[in-house]
């Protein structure tokens, strides 16, 4: 059922799922899978994309004082059914020197935000003082979301150089960065002094997570098309011309992601259950479905869609560029298994899921089912409602703890069943870095501050507290509390509280010891990542990778066009039509 | 400085982590810090006032100096409530749960009005709670008494002028909770105006009105106490290497 207005959010709703019940967790929050995740109907770009072209929001140029070579401030007004906004940009010039995809650079090629209201020109002047400053600038509780971007320099003087010259630039080149532009932070919920999450919590505009952090990523990709726009035509307006709407559409926004990105998925485990159950949920929706023809067809066409897409994605990562030579395989191998079936009155969408399980790579298996949503869209979209979660963790005091050791021995088993004897599972610790307090990962013995480790180390912290508690009912019976257990070992609160919070969720726990040596950051990055939608992994490293967002999303000039959402996964325009 | 919720909770974790604090209990200190603050009854101040102590004293932990089914008695042994608030408000939920009731007294405590924070989170599992402390505000006594119905968001909480100079409770530090699932504790006013003059009332729209203005605004702590702040939490961060720097780690951040 949904809510009857969005003026408040449930805390932890768990929508009907239908007759075919949801993956056993074992299965969903093993790392690897969560790795292996691709976006969805309900990721938050398409939610955010959606509602704008739904509520027909308006975008306006308000302000683009830029000169010749692309540098000033240019000012978006937006106009929801709700409120008012504005998008405000400063571009400076920026030595190639000091571009870095690192989150610990100073400076950038653009800083911009998103502020509620209008911004009159005292407030510009603050911002322009404290914008391009990122986080050693300060900003107030009008700011929802404040971000910074490097050019791509592979695409950025090329596209102006084609525009400026009267050509189209070659969609093979944005084939292979996708983007002008590449951001290393989105910052919302109250960093660096901006608006805190529950002021817009029940908002209906941005009130669901990183709506607003991915409606400002959006509009740096229309700032950036004009951008380019703007310099070819300052450099050659005899011959500049304007972008085909085909690239401007096929292009979208470059991210820079790392390790700053881990920690929140496991301090944030409710929110996690809530993404993670909502995808769920659409899949058992969906392969709850009795197949028909027309949808049968359609799903070929994303299939076919979806390995050309995944053809045209470029990596100089072996791990990732193998990974994609078997999707590509794997979904011919699909498209075959499909075009022999008959879909009339059959479950086939289960069928194939379960064959996809038996016989494919996990990103296969998750690329259908992300694919199998889209056939679905009145089954699914409405769970974008649910995204939100309120983190709110309560010690159970009163609780034995004979029933506290029952629950970590169902729930945590795969916790208990880690030996930590071995040196080999706690090769690893994560620490917070001085240097702009970032997340690092640190090899144990070899480097220094695993004396101040980050609490991540969920299942050593479980097997710990298991052990404690075992010992303490023994002496004192397992009818003792809780509480009477923490008054004489209060260090494992904190992990104890977790253990009865997460026992109530069904995907808030990630499976995996995160100080094993085998573990793989990037596995967490990408997980967090497909929720935002992004595509094009392009891992630099096990712990940092590049991503695109809004690639093929609709321009604003779509506003107001009939909207088919139909924009997942999109493949290069042919070149021949586009640059002749 | 104007910070916002979320990076003052965040910054008191670390400082708190920075301290010592365990797991868990680092989380509950900042949020009593935070809820105050949020609420305009100067958490952070009363933060700075307690850090002299949490920096310079070498702790002792708490113990039960006398406990049955539905009554605690908890020695702090001069420790802030930030060390022993969350789990003696616990106690008092846990004792309540069993038996309908509870009495817990936490003796020989500090900045014990950042105990309201907690109160909250233990009213919305659905337990009534007051608790009830005096204060020597030299030269006068202040009581103090919040109360919180279960499942309510914001308590009730009233301030005392009192005119008794010898009083145990103040002498002890003392504070004490009564916990109840199944009625909730009313105040009333004192009935003695001669001995009490009422400071202040505190009503649960006016804690609501005070939170969302901090939704909006965000909030106003002085520099001194940020820094200070700051370099606590600074204890938890591990310098960069050359070799950890090379090893990739650290791009990109949320």
């Amino acid at each position: 059922m949904l809510p009857e207005s969005r003026d408040f959010q449930p805390a932890h709703p768990a929508p009907h799922a239908g007759p075919v019940p949801l993956r056993p967790t074992d299965e969903v929050m093993q790392l690897e899978r969560l790795g292996s995740l691709h976006g969805s109907r309900i990721s938050f770009i398409r939610t955010v994309v959606r509602k704008m072209m739904d509520e027909g929001w308006r975008v306006e140029n308000r302000r683009f004082d830029i000169d010749r070579d692309g540098y000033g401030t240019a000012i978006y007004r937006i106009t929801t059914p709700e409120h008012l906004y504005e998008f405000v940009l400063f571009s400076q010039y920026l030595d190639p020197s000091q571009r870095s995809d690192r989150v610990i650079a100073n400076a950038w090629d653009c800083a911009f935000a998103l502020c509620v209201g209008e911004v009159d020109e005292e407030r510009l002047e603050a911002l322009r003082e404290n914008i391009p400053r990122q986080e050693a600038g300060r900003c107030d509780a009008s700011v929802i979301v404040l971000s910074r971007a490097n050019r791509s320099v592979r695409n950025f003087d090329s596209m102006v150089q084609a525009l400026s010259e009267g050509r189209q630039p070659d969609p093979r080149q944005i084939a292979r960065v996708g983007y002008l532009y590449r951001t290393t932070a989105v910052y919302g919920n109250g960093k660096f002094g901006i608006a805190d999450y529950p002021k817009i919590r029940d908002w209906e505009d941005f009130g669901l997570p990183f709506s607003a952090q991915m409606f400002t990523v959006y509009l740096l990709r229309h700032f950036s098309i004009e951008q380019v726009e703007h310099i070819a035509a300052c450099r050659a307006p005899e011959t500049a011309v304007r972008m085909d709407n085909r690239l401007k559409r096929y292009l979208g926004i470059g991210n820079s992601t790392g390790l700053g990105m881990a920690p929140f998925l496991i301090s944030h485990p409710k929110l996690i259950n809530q993404w993670v159950l909502m995808r769920e949920t659409a899949i058992a929706r969906c392969l709850g479905e009795t197949a028909d023809r027309d949808r049968l067809d359609r799903l070929l066409t994303l299939i076919e869609r979806g390995a050309q897409h995944t053809r045209e994605t470029g990596s100089d990562d072996a791990r990732q560029t193998e990974q994609n030579q078997t999707l590509v395989e794997e979904l011919e191998s699909a498209l075959d298994w499909l075009r022999q079936q008959a879909p009339e009155e059959r479950r086939l969408w289960q069928e194939l899921s379960d064959y996809a399980r038996a016989h494919w790579s996990l990103e296969t298996q998750e690329l259908l089912h992300s694919l199998i949503i889209e056939l679905y869209p009145h089954r699914v979209d409405e769970l974008e409602l649910y995204m939100g979660a309120i983190e709110q963790y309560d010690l159970v005091p009163d609780m034995t703890l004979n029933r506290l050791i029952e629950e970590i021995e169902s729930n945590y088993d795969w916790a208990l069943a880690v030996d930590f004897d071995d040196p080999e599972q706690t090769r690893l610790f994560w620490y917070r870095s001085a240097e702009k307090e970032e997340p690092r990962l640190g090899i144990r013995g070899e480097e220094p501050g695993d004396d101040r480790e980050m609490p991540l180390d969920i299942a050593r912290q479980v097997r710990r507290a298991y052990d404690a508690l075992v010992s303490y009912r023994d002496q004192f019976g397992g009818r003792t509390t809780v509480v009477e257990f923490l008054l004489e070992r209060p260090g494992f609160k904190g992990i104890i509280r977790r253990v009865q919070s997460m026992s109530q969720t069904t995907y808030g726990e990630i499976r995996k010891n995160l100080l094993a040596g085998d573990m793989l950051p990037m596995h967490l990055l990408r997980c967090k990542l497909s929720f935002f939608g992004a595509t094009k992994f392009d891992p630099r490293s096990s712990r940092w990778v590049r991503i695109t967002l809004f690639q093929g999303a609709p321009l604003l000039e779509d506003i107001g066009q009939p909207f088919d959402d139909d924009w997942f996964m999109p493949v290069m325009p042919d070149p021949e039509e586009v640059v002749g | 400085m104007r910070v916002s919720q979320n990076e003052l909770t965040g910054l008191c974790r670390r400082a708190f982590e920075g301290l010592g604090f365990p797991p868990g209990d680092h989380e509950d200190a900042a949020d009593m810090v935070v809820w105050l603050e949020q609420h305009g009854l100067g958490g952070v101040d009363t933060l700075r006032r307690a850090l002299t102590r949490l920096t310079s004293e070498r702790r002792t932990a708490m113990t039960r100096s006398f406990e049955d089914s539905s009554l605690g008695v908890i020695d702090a042994k001069g420790n802030s409530i930030l060390l022993c608030g969350s789990l003696a408000a616990d106690l008092a939920y846990a004792k309540a749960r069993r038996k309908g009731l509870s009495v817990v007294k936490i003796h020989d405590c500090y900045n014990r009005k950042l105990m309201m924070g907690y109160l909250a989170r233990c009213a919305r599992r659905g337990m009534n709670l007051m608790a009830f402390w005096r204060n020597s505000e030299d030269p006068v006594v202040v009581e103090q008494v919040v109360s919180i119905r279960a499942y309510e968001d914001y308590p009730t909480l009233l301030l005392y002028q009192i005119e008794d100079q010898d009083d145990t409770l103040t002498r002890n530090r003392s504070v004490t909770l009564i916990a109840s699932p199944h009625f909730s504790m009313l105040q009333s006013l004192h009935p003695d105006p001669e001995e009490a003059t009422l400071l202040q009332v505190v009503r649960p729209e006016d804690f609501e009105r005070q939170s969302n203005r901090v939704w909006e605004d965000g909030l106003q702590v002085e520099d001194d106490v940020w820094y200070r702040l700051k370099e606590l939490s600074g204890r938890t961060l591990v310098e960069a290497t050359e070799e950890s720097r090379n090893r990739g780690a650290g791009e990109g951040a949320e």
